[in-house]
């Protein structure tokens, strides 16, 4: 058995250390294998200088996790409509965590569930595994009323060395909400290993231009690419979209009536309302977190500016002033600041300015074009579309330390947006013609693309965590 | 079946086709066709040898296809521009100066100037870059004294790119200001 006992489980590289100490400043306790809490880890000091570099998360140490298929009555039809969705669901939401790594299923012990004495805690320990993931599924249905049942799946977490269950859940939903309740679970495990939900139940607006015609539509997905799903029928141009930090609406920028304009729907469709504006251009929509305000990059005789607007139009105010380029604005977690991008002092740059448009001041300085700035949840990191030469890559600046990575390295890079709860990132990749939407750790380790249809773009992560 | 219809139908798509020129041809007839000996562009010659039949076809549509028809004419030159620059170029301002001339001439007509950028900069950042290139034609424009509210402007960043292609050739077609008459 290689799994270290007792070991610290966030012992990690500097990088991955500061992105999970983010949880310690936030209070949160995290358990240890033993169901302790334990002090996170200092943030390794920071090299004095602004270098980019690529990090892996590589030789970081992971909780072993063994999660079996789910036991259930034996029924073709059950298996591939509850039993498998719930298993692939389950396993992608807990094997894209930094925190686990799941334990071989090729070397599972037969049978030894419910696991109950020291020899089956011990044969599942041989697989690799220190914790036990245990799950059965049964579907209430009645013969007189097929389809109007419930799914019923509970929930077992055994530490394989105590043979306690540290985790008892039982879920409850309609067979179309089998992968929710997946996602439910994975999320109630994130808690209880980081004190915090995972991104499982949160979703992703992006652009796509699968509908043909030279058009892109605004459409939604869950995080791991599931359910995608059309929101606009504009049958025009729609772009840029932006969730509004409780997930009820994205704002986007659309010239379906025929010179730009932004709008405004509700995050599961319906009719788009447009924000009355008497500027032009304007794209780029961030809402403020509260939800009242957009900033937007707009234009009053042809010069590009950053605008905050109410929702309903009213209060519009500019807060740059400057003959250059100023765009894509976006507004900081804590609704204090805005970052945009701006090429007033040459190339395009990312600028950090008051949410009033005082105190300006450039926070990128390395390549030659920088845009698209993304904050972390918690506002001590800027994802942004980084350049120095060839194409565009994906690089994350720490506020505090003033330090750069760059976390992509193959492709064309762009468009990052942080998971609400900071521990992935998305961002569109295109490779050749094809442009698709990835989801990876903030160091760019675990990358998994979930789009494929058409061209998927310009993706916006929920920033709400159910 | 189809083998008895299809020399047919080929007929009636042929007849049709014969309608659909000869109508095209009607359609500069209310619009400034004369103007065409006048413009510069090699695309008129063409025009005026179907006048005559013109003459044969009774005249029914009005303004929208005549624009339509303008702009496929390409009167206005499009206007080109450096990578990641908004300044009208000094080999552009020749081509931007006819054009001057041609709207001196037919006043009434009303233009859009879509700012276009390559592929290779930020969509968004395109977007207002698409923006300060359309306003910079414009002002040129009235800077030779083209009256700025017959010019519209409209940014559609990179997303509406002419030339397909990852090179420069492709890029630098890409990067311009393009002409769209709106009204006549």
């Amino acid at each position: 058995m290689k799994s270290p006992a007792n070991g610290p489980l966030l012992a990690r590289l500097p990088f991955a250390a500061a992105v999970l100490c983010s949880l310690a400043v936030l209070g949160l306790p995290a358990l240890t294998g033993n169901g302790q809490t334990k002090p996170q880890d200092q943030v390794a000091p920071p090299p004095p200088k602004d270098v980019s570099l690529v990090i892996s998360q590589e030789g970081a140490r992971r909780i072993p996790l063994a999660i079996p298929p789910a036991i259930a009555p034996l029924n073709p039809e059950l298996q591939g409509r509850l039993v498998d969705p719930f298993h692939r669901t389950l396993t992608s939401d807990l094997g894209s965590m930094a925190t686990f790594i799941l334990a071989d299923p090729s070397l599972f012990p037969k049978g030894a569930r419910p696991t109950v004495t020291r020899e089956q805690g011990d044969a599942w320990i041989a697989s690799g595994a220190q914790f036990l993931l245990d799950t059965q599924i049964q579907l209430s249905e009645t013969q007189a009323q097929p389809g109007t049942g419930q799914v019923i799946a509970v929930a077992q977490l055994v530490d394989l060395r105590t043979l306690k269950v540290i985790l008892s859940k039982s879920y409850t939903g309609t067979p179309a909400a089998v992968r929710k309740i997946a996602h439910t679970l994975a999320n109630d495990l994130a808690r209880q290993f980081t004190g915090q939900p995972g991104p499982f139940l949160s979703k992703i607006a992006f652009v796509s231009d699968r509908d043909g015609g030279q058009t892109k539509e605004i459409y939604a997905m869950d995080w791991d690419g599931e359910g995608q799903r059309r929101l606009t029928g504009h049958r025009s141009l729609s772009l840029a979209p932006d969730f509004s930090y409780d997930g009820s609406k994205i704002a986007y920028q659309s010239f379906n009536r025929g010179p730009s304009g932004i709008f405004v729907i509700a995050s599961d469709g319906g009719a788009a309302k447009q924000v009355p504006l008497t500027t032009s251009l304007n794209a780029s929509p961030s809402f403020s977190p509260d939800g009242k305000q957009i900033a937007f990059c707009g234009s009053v005789k042809g010069n590009p500016e950053i605008f905050t607007v109410n929702a309903d139009g009213s209060y519009l105010k500019r807060l740059t002033d400057s003959p250059a380029i100023d765009s894509t604005p976006r507004w900081s977690p804590n609704g204090r600041e805005i970052a945009f991008t701006s090429n007033r002092q040459g190339g395009p740059q990312i600028y950090l300015m008051d949410a009033e448009g005082a105190n300006v001041r450039r926070i990128t300085f390395a390549g030659t074009w920088n845009d698209e700035a993304s904050f972390s949840p918690k506002g001590s990191q800027l994802a942004f579309s980084c350049r120095n030469e060839g194409d565009f890559q994906i690089c994350v600046l720490d506020l505090l330390s003033g330090r750069t990575f760059q976390i992509t390295n193959g492709g064309a890079n762009e468009n990052p947006t942080w998971s609400p709860d900071g521990s992935k990132i998305a961002w569109e990749v295109r490779r050749g013609d094809s442009s698709q939407i990835a989801v990876a750790n903030p160091d760019g380790s675990g990358m998994r693309v979930i789009t494929a249809l058409g061209n998927n773009t310009s993706p916006t992560w929920s920033r709400n965590l159910d | 079946m189809k083998k008895v219809f299809q020399p047919a139908s080929l007929l009636l798509l042929g007849a049709f086709a014969l309608l659909t020129t000869a109508c095209t041809c009607t359609k500069p007839k209310p619009a400034p066709p004369p103007e065409v000996k006048v413009a510069p562009t090699p695309a008129q010659t063409p025009v005026p040898v179907k006048q005559e039949e013109v003459k044969a076809v009774p005249v029914e549509k009005p303004a929208e296809p005549d624009i339509e028809a303008l702009n496929k004419a390409g009167y206005l030159k499009d206007v080109f521009f450096d990578y990641d620059k908004f300044a009208v170029r000094a080999d552009q301002r020749d081509g931007l100066a006819v054009n001057a001339e041609w709207l001196k001439k037919y006043d009434k007509v009303k233009i859009r100037v879509e700012g276009h950028c390559d592929e290779r900069g930020t969509a968004q950042y395109n977007m207002a870059l698409g923006e300060k290139r359309a306003s910079a034609v414009k002002d040129y424009l009235a800077s030779l004294g083209i009256d700025a509210g017959r010019i519209e402007t409209v940014s559609y960043g990179k997303e509406k790119p002419f030339v397909k292609g990852h090179n420069e050739e492709a890029w630098a077609q890409n990067r311009r200001g393009h002409f769209v008459i709106t009204a006549k």
